[in-house]
Parts: structure tokens; C-alpha cells; sequence
């Protein structure tokens, strides 16, 4: 089956340090097995879960043998690198990390608006971009009482990880402020979830 | 394990045999391999992985191989000789492992001095035993075995045993971090790093006084603590052996190492990034 | 401090848990809790470069050599043992 992998810069696993053997032309990589105290079995996920594993590259991976389906992620006896995804590159990464804070910003607007704070509210709907965000939320997070200020900040963080091109750190914001101001576990989760179809829709997979 | 005969950056050595080979329909034979192609070295981590041509199919394994038989193989060879009276072999012995000794004797009495006396006891005790050597463990885990006895007897000889028993109260000292370097729980991040730690230059890791450090703290260790870094990572032996030769359970092992760790590199961050070595 | 969520960890439950990490001795739920709290968090992959940074120095630990007068004693008890072993030439 076809399951998706994200390796660290030149097809570095990002744990296991292990360099994976590339395709050649189309034509898939040698199978790989692992066995060993930290490694066994090959890891992969399911566009449902990608949102927990980002990193520079995105690769599909073929795996075989048995597979079993654990909490985000699968473990396969053997894989193999079948290709790159292309469209996942450090623009796309800065793209998706954009959408994370600007959603969250939605969030916090609507937040905002329900708890009687127009002006607050107007303010942080008017920001265009992350670089606008991270300016008027840190004017504004102070002035704003209770939950409203925490999510405030983390929409200026979430801006902030974007500015640096995190889709890691932003995406982790977004789900951290959801679950911190209210939705606990569930709503991390959920966020997650959105993250993922944003990555799947915009990655064609 | 690859460690012992690979060490991070560098190349596997031409002895290694795979213990597993992957590919859909291949056996896992070694005798299968029909010839190895260049081996990747992977930064860091005892994991290597070898490309193997097998019936034609390219495969890749990532392994673990055991020690070259060589090595083994030869230290069988030096307890035969020295079993015949070869007084070269048991020198070429105490060469190899009486430092390790040493270090092995020094988290059990108070003093170098004391700790070579003890490495000497053990000495003297491995020529009377070495027709009972079986080679059921490694010969260094016995060695080992034999200073963690020789240790013992002397302090308990000199009215002096080092409490190595559970009344060891220093090895619940040293959290792992300090609690202020994260955000309390006021904090919206709360539990995460406030005060992150700066990584290392390599330079700064290589050089002697930072091995000196580590073994200077080390040595400032509680006396388990200091035991068990000591066998696992500075002589390298399993975490499996280290219980046997302490007389402590898996879980604690691990604790007390924990702890151990923690500490060194809380002594290697302080020096590291405080205007110790650049 | 725990995490928010029960598929997250805090970086300070992180570093309480690096040795099992490193040991291979976290179940899988931990040990993917572990692994993707890294994939966001740098400060934590830095802590971890510098645990195994760690063990590698200690690992460097120099071989000191015998002093002479150690090697002496050592060969006397040698020579005394192979002697007093029956069946020897003396």
C-alpha cells in the first residue's frame, strides 16, 4: 500500500538518522527492513495524520509485508521510497503555516466579536498577512481580557512561526491554542484534522 | 550492536556480516548475498545500512550487526595462550581492559589509588579463575564482574563497604532540569522551554578538556550513578549486563543512567555555553 | 506539566523521558508522542542532539597506561601464578 513520509533534508530519516536509498528514474528504491532496539519496522502515515510529522520533504513510500495501523501512524515490515512530492517544498511549508494563523486569527475574531470586543475584533481582521499579525497582536493581547488575550497571543505565534516559514511550529500553535481556550484534546485534534485536509487537497494526494 | 567496532563518522568495517537481509521472496541467508555494495554510514546511531545484491534484486537492509567474530575470535585465542603460561597474552589482556577496571573499581572505592589496588585483586582473582571461564558472557562482562566483586570484598575488608545498597539516598538527587527553564502554569505554554538550551559547536565537544569535564563530573557522581554511566557509556556494555553486575532491575538502570546523564550534560552546558571552551 | 493533549507531550515530560527514549524502552504511544513533539520543537531535538552528544564524550574517555611499577606487580603475580600451577615447567 501507499503511505506517505516526511524525511529531513537529502531523505534523512528524521529520527533514525538512517539515509534512505532513492528512487532511480521512476523506479522505486531497494525495499528497506529495519530490526533493532529503537526501529522496528518502517513508519509511515496516512494523509490523515501529517499534520503530526512535518519536515522538509515529503516522499510516497510503498510498504509491504504486514502493516499495522497505530495511533498516527502505520508500521510496515518493509517499505520503500516510490517518489517525491513535489509540491511539498518550503513555499508550500510557509503556505500551509499562513493558513494555520490565518484561520486561528478567524477564530479569534469570532471569539473576539461574541465577547463584546468590536473594536479588538476589527483590528485583527484587518491584518493582511502574518507579518500584520504579529504586529497587532501584540498591541492588542494585553488589552484584551481573559481567554481572549491567550488566544490573541497564540494567533501572534502562530503568525510569528509563519513569518519563519514553521509549518511545524505554526500548525502546533494552532492546535495548541484551540485545545488551551476551551476545546481540550478534541479540538487539537480537529484542528488537525483541517490541517490535514488543507495538506491533502493542496498536495493532490 | 555496531558500537566497539564502528564508531559515529566513520566506515564498517569489511568483517561485518548481516544478520538480516529484506526482500520479497529472498531467504534471509547470508550465504544468499551475493555481494555487498558500498555501505552507508549513518551519522550518530549504531544503524547502518547495506545494499546487497541478491539474485539479481537490489536490497536494502538496515541492520545491526554483531561485533566481528575477529575480535572474539582473538581473545579466545589470548585466554589459550595465557591458560599455557603465555606471559605476553595476559599483558596484551591488562593492557587492553585494566583501564576500564580502573574506571569500573573507581565508582566503588573512594580513591584512584584504592581503585588500582582493586583492578590488581581483580587481576590475581582472573588467573585463578580462568580455567572457569566458560565464555558464556564476554570476556570483558566477566572481567567486569570479577572487579565488582574484588571492589566489594576490599570494602568489606577495610570495614569500608560502599553502600551500594538501597541506603545510596544521593541517587535521588538531580532532576533532570531545572523546573525554571519552562513556563509555569500560568504560562500558555505551559511545561514547554522558557530558557531553551543553545546547541554545542563541535569543535568545543572534541576538545580534551570537555573529556575532561565529563570525566571530572563523572567522578562527582553518587556512587550507582556513577557505576552505571560508567559501565554503559563509557565501557560500552548492555543495559542487560549492567543489571546483572549491579544487582539492579532494568527499571532502575535506566533511572539511575538517567539521572547520570542528566547531570553530565548539565556540567557539559554550563561549561559549553557560558564562556567555558568556545 | 502534562501536555494538552493526550497524542502530545511537554517538553518537560520530554526530557524526563529522553533515557527511555534512548533506551528503546517507551511503548509506541510514547514513543510517537515523543517523536512528534520533536517534529515541532527544536529547543527539544537541540536537548536530545546533546544527551547522545553525552554519551559520545563519554565515550571518548581515554585509556590511561599503566605505570610501570603497576605492570611490575602485575607480571611478579603472573610469573608467581604460573609457577605454583601444577604440571608447569619451572
Amino acid at each position: 500500500m501507499i503511505a506517505y513520509k516526511f524525511l529531513s533534508p537529502g531523505a534523512v530519516g528524521p529520527f533514525s538518522r538512517f539515509q534512505w536509498p532513492l528512487p532511480v528514474q521512476g523506479v522505486p528504491g531497494p525495499w528497506v527492513e529495519a530490526r533493532g532496539s529503537r526501529w522496528e519496522g518502517i513508519h509511515a502515515c496516512l494523509p490523515d495524520d501529517l499534520p503530526y510529522w512535518l519536515d522538509a520533504e515529503l516522499w510516497r513510500t510503498e510498504l509491504a509485508g504486514t502493516i499495522e495501523e497505530v495511533p498516527l501512524q502505520l508500521v510496515a515490515q518493509r517499505g520503500r521510497l516510490v517518489g517525491r512530492v513535489d509540491r511539498w517544498d518550503a513555499d508550500m511549508a510557509t503556505r500551509f503555516a499562513e493558513d494555520c494563523a490565518m484561520r486561528l486569527r478567524d477564530r479569534a475574531v469570532t471569539h473576539l466579536q461574541a465577547g463584546g470586543l468590536a473594536e479588538a475584533a476589527v483590528a485583527l481582521s484587518r491584518a493582511v498577512d502574518s507579518a500584520a499579525l504579529v504586529q497587532v497582536t501584540s498591541s492588542l493581547a494585553a488589552g484584551v481580557p481573559g481567554i481572549g488575550s491567550i488566544l490573541v497571543a497564540f494567533v501572534g505565534d502562530a503568525a510569528g512561526a509563519a513569518l519563519a516559514g514553521s509549518a511545524a511550529g505554526a500548525s502546533y500553535v494552532a492546535a495548541r491554542a484551540l485545545d488551551r481556550t476551551g476545546g481540550g484534546p478534541a479540538a487539537f485534534a480537529a484542528e488537525r484534522t483541517v490541517q490535514a485536509r488543507w495538506l491533502e487537497r493542496k498536495l493532490a494526494l | 550492536m555496531l558500537k566497539g567496532f564502528w564508531k559515529p563518522g566513520g566506515k564498517l568495517s569489511g568483517a561485518i556480516r548481516p544478520r538480516w537481509v529484506a526482500h520479497p521472496g529472498v531467504c534471509n541467508e547470508a550465504a544468499a548475498v551475493l555481494s555487498m555494495e558500498t555501505p552507508w554510514k549513518v551519522p550518530g546511531r549504531g544503524l547502518d545500512a547495506l545494499i546487497f545484491r541478491c539474485r539479481g534484486n537490489r536490497v536494502a537492509a538496515v541492520i545491526q550487526a554483531e561485533p566481528p567474530p575477529a575480535q572474539r575470535l582473538e581473545e579466545e585465542g589470548l585466554l589459550v595462550e595465557l591458560r599455557s603460561g603465555d606471559e605476553g597474552a595476559f599483558l596484551q589482556l591488562v593492557d587492553r581492559y585494566n583501564a576500564s577496571m580502573i574506571r569500573i573499581a573507581r565508582a566503588y572505592v573512594g580513591t584512584r589509588a584504592a581503585a588500582e589496588d582493586v583492578a590488581q585483586d581483580a587481576w590475581l582473582a582472573v588467573l585463578n579463575g580462568i580455567e572457569r571461564f566458560e565464555g558464556r558472557s564476554s570476556l570483558k562482562t566477566w572481567l567486569f564482574r570479577i572487579v565488582v566483586n574484588s571492589a566489594r570484598a576490599r570494602g568489606a575488608r577495610e570495614g569500608r563497604l560502599v553502600p551500594f545498597s538501597a541506603l545510596e539516598t544521593r541517587d535521588d538527587e538531580g532532576l533532570a532540569a531545572d523546573p525554571d527553564r519552562f513556563h509555569d502554569a500560568s504560562s500558555r505554554y505551559a511545561g514547554n522551554w522558557a530558557s531553551p538550551p543553545q546547541p554545542w559547536a563541535e569543535q568545543a565537544l572534541i576538545a580534551n578538556e570537555t573529556i575532561r569535564l565529563v570525566q571530572a563530573e563523572i567522578g562527582r557522581l553518587p556512587a550507582r550513578q556513577r557505576a552505571v554511566i560508567t559501565m554503559r557509556d563509557v565501557e560500552g556494555l548492555e543495559a542487560r549486563e549492567v543489571c546483572d553486575l549491579l544487582g539492579v532491575s532494568e527499571t532502575n538502570q535506566r533511572v539511575l543512567l538517567h539521572r547520570a546523564r542528566s547531570q553530565v550534560r548539565a556540567a557539559l552546558e554550563q561549561q559549553l555555553t557560558s564562556g567555558g571552551v568556545p | 506539566m502534562t501536555a494538552s493533549s493526550t497524542l502530545d507531550l511537554s517538553c518537560q515530560e520530554l526530557v524526563a523521558a529522553v533515557t527511555d527514549y534512548l533506551e528503546g524502552s517507551l511503548p509506541l504511544l510514547e514513543r510517537t508522542r515523543f517523536e512528534t513533539h520533536l517534529c515541532y520543537c527544536p529547543p527539544c531535538r537541540v536537548y536530545l542532539a546533546q544527551m547522545e552528544e553525552t554519551v559520545a564524550v563519554a565515550g571518548r574517555l581515554t585509556v590511561e597506561a599503566l605505570p610501570a611499577e603497576g605492570r611490575d606487580r602485575l607480571v611478579a603475580a603472573f610469573r608467581g601464578w604460573n609457577r605454583a600451577l601444577p604440571g608447569r615447567k619451572p
